[in-house]
């Protein structure tokens, strides 16, 4: 069976009028559908680079990225990406900033208007719709961003370190949130991250680069109780042994 | 979060604490106005009274009666309304062609990256022109008059705007962009959703500086080519030694300036009310 996701060789090189400096030097893995992965590596490594050229924002200076078969070769409905700040847009209420992507596909069905009410009121922020950004919590904003990405519904999606910018305990809340956004909307996830325990107790797999130039060094399989949320993950007592390799495997590259 | 509706839901339930320290906000607001109005007072008084008392010269130094008379006699013969509509007229039209213009050009060069580039240069070397330089230039190419005046108003704002507009469009939030990018936005949609709404701010401030920058640019204009405005008014004044006139005219133009400046700032407070 043909993988969901697939990664060939990709190669990428940035130019500067100094020369040419490789960031991206053979990464090969792929995803089934429905599953979760982790990209961890050194900082600068590469990892926010991959998932650009996955959602085909950056075009890569070798190798193919292919969803469901067919060759990605520019941004496409099919993949929604969340980035680390919630970049909602302050002059637009909730449900217009959670609309952009349907504007900008020109979708005005009844069907997707109906879809991302429903996702707005299943994840409480039915009250809020009217709304503006400033109004809400770091936490809510998050969930936004998220329901904003789903909108479309994309089939992959990619989320650059969307944690990083919350604080200690709002962060716990959010991971468990997104976790189960996730889960009930069965979507195949690619989450970068430099934190290495929210990689383990969010994710199926864990893809661990190298440094610049980056390559796959390894790929480590987690097999914690998925149905628990990440925070209850953490209690089990593989969650330490798995920590403890990651981090060896990130040190020794 | 503290909004005003939360402020008078508990005003019935202030401390003696924060009643005292209200009390004292609203004591110092009256001192700071009633210090302000009597400066002005006790300015125009003593201007007045020294010229009463013959201690200044009022016929290089006017008086505020004087003042005041010629105003009305000047609004008795229609004159005040003739010169300040001309003025008023310019001026309005030289904010609204170079805000309008200034701002498109500022568009261009956001949307081609190249052709900024390009122009890069250009734009340092006219900014840091005196434009007032190009004044005889403008009043041979254009022709003296009402045009030559605008166009002054026009080359002293745009590029000015042109800079502004630009840095506003060029500081948008470039993981945004690439937000909107990655939702398969189109340079268009960029433009439209992301990138005009943001700078509505810069824009409106840009609206205030042009507000003033306008009067300053027509005022010149006037100066050096017209026969009719509030900038005529003053040159004529001053060359016949009319000192009176010469004031009263720079006082209309001292409040139509600041009604101008009023509206803009009205405008930037409905504006940005829904902004954040």
């Amino acid at each position: 069976m043909q993988p969901f996701l697939q990664l060939t060789n990709i190669k990428l090189n940035y130019h500067n009028n100094e020369g040419e400096l490789p960031a991206l030097n053979d990464i090969n893995f792929s995803l089934k559908k429905n599953e979760f992965v982790a990209i961890v590596g050194p900082s600068g490594c590469g990892k926010t680079t991959i998932l650009s050229i996955i959602s085909g924002i950056l075009k890569q200076s070798g190798g193919k990225v292919t969803l469901e078969g067919e060759e990605i070769t520019t941004t496409t409905r099919k993949i929604g990406y969340m980035f680390q700040k919630d970049q909602l847009f302050g002059w637009r209420t909730i449900k217009q900033n959670v609309n952009l992507g349907l504007e900008i596909c020109k979708d005005k069905s009844p069907e997707s208007k109906k879809f991302v009410d429903e996702l707005l009121t299943k994840y409480g922020l039915a009250d809020f719709m009217n709304k503006h950004p400033h109004e809400l919590s770091g936490g809510m904003r998050q969930r936004v961003a998220l329901i904003r990405t789903l909108a479309t519904k994309p089939k992959l999606l990619l989320l650059d370190e969307p944690f990083g910018a919350l604080d200690y305990q709002t962060r716990q809340k959010v991971i468990d949130d997104v976790s189960s956004i996730i889960r009930n909307e069965k979507i195949t996830s690619i989450l970068v991250t430099h934190d290495i325990s929210e990689a383990i107790c969010m994710t199926d797999r864990i893809i661990v680069l190298s440094n610049r130039p980056a390559t796959v060094r390894k790929i480590i399989n987690v097999d914690l109780d998925k149905s628990l949320p990440p925070s209850k993950r953490k209690n089990a007592k593989e969650f330490t042994e798995l920590l403890n390799y990651v981090w060896k495997e990130l040190d020794s590259g | 979060m503290f909004g005003r509706s939360w402020i008078v839901d508990k005003k019935l339930m202030y401390s003696a604490e924060h009643l005292d320290f209200l009390r004292q906000e609203k004591k110092d607001r009256v001192i700071v106005h009633t210090c302000q109005i009597a400066i002005l007072i006790v300015f125009l008084v003593l201007w007045e009274l020294l010229g009463y008392f013959n201690l200044i010269n009022t016929f290089i130094m006017s008086s505020p009666s004087r003042i005041l008379n010629t105003i009305i006699k000047l609004y008795a013969s229609g004159e005040l309304l003739y010169h300040s509509a001309i003025t008023l007229y310019e001026t309005v039209l030289g904010f609204v062609i170079a805000t309008t213009l200034g701002t498109l050009i500022a568009l261009l060069l956001w949307w081609s990256e190249k052709l900024r580039k390009i122009l890069d240069p250009y734009i340092v070397v006219l900014n840091s022109l005196p434009k007032i330089a190009l004044g005889p230039i403008i009043i041979i190419w254009v022709g003296a008059g009402i045009q030559s005046i605008v166009t002054i108003c026009v080359l002293i704002l745009i590029i000015v705007t042109i800079i502004s507009m630009l840095n506003a469009f060029r500081e948008c939030d470039k993981d945004k962009i690439l937000l909107m990018k990655s939702m398969g936005a189109s340079t268009l949609q960029i433009l439209w959703k992301l990138v005009l709404p943001s700078s509505i701010p810069n824009f409106v401030s840009v609206l205030k500086i042009n507000v003033g920058l306008s009067w300053v640019g027509t005022i010149i204009g006037e100066y050096l080519v017209s026969s009719a405005g509030l900038g005529y008014l003053i040159v004529y004044g001053s060359q016949v030694f009319q000192l009176d006139l010469v004031m009263a005219s720079t006082l209309i133009l001292c409040i139509l300036a600041c009604l101008m400046y009023f509206l803009v700032a009205l405008l930037e407070k409905k504006v940005l009310k829904s902004w954040h």
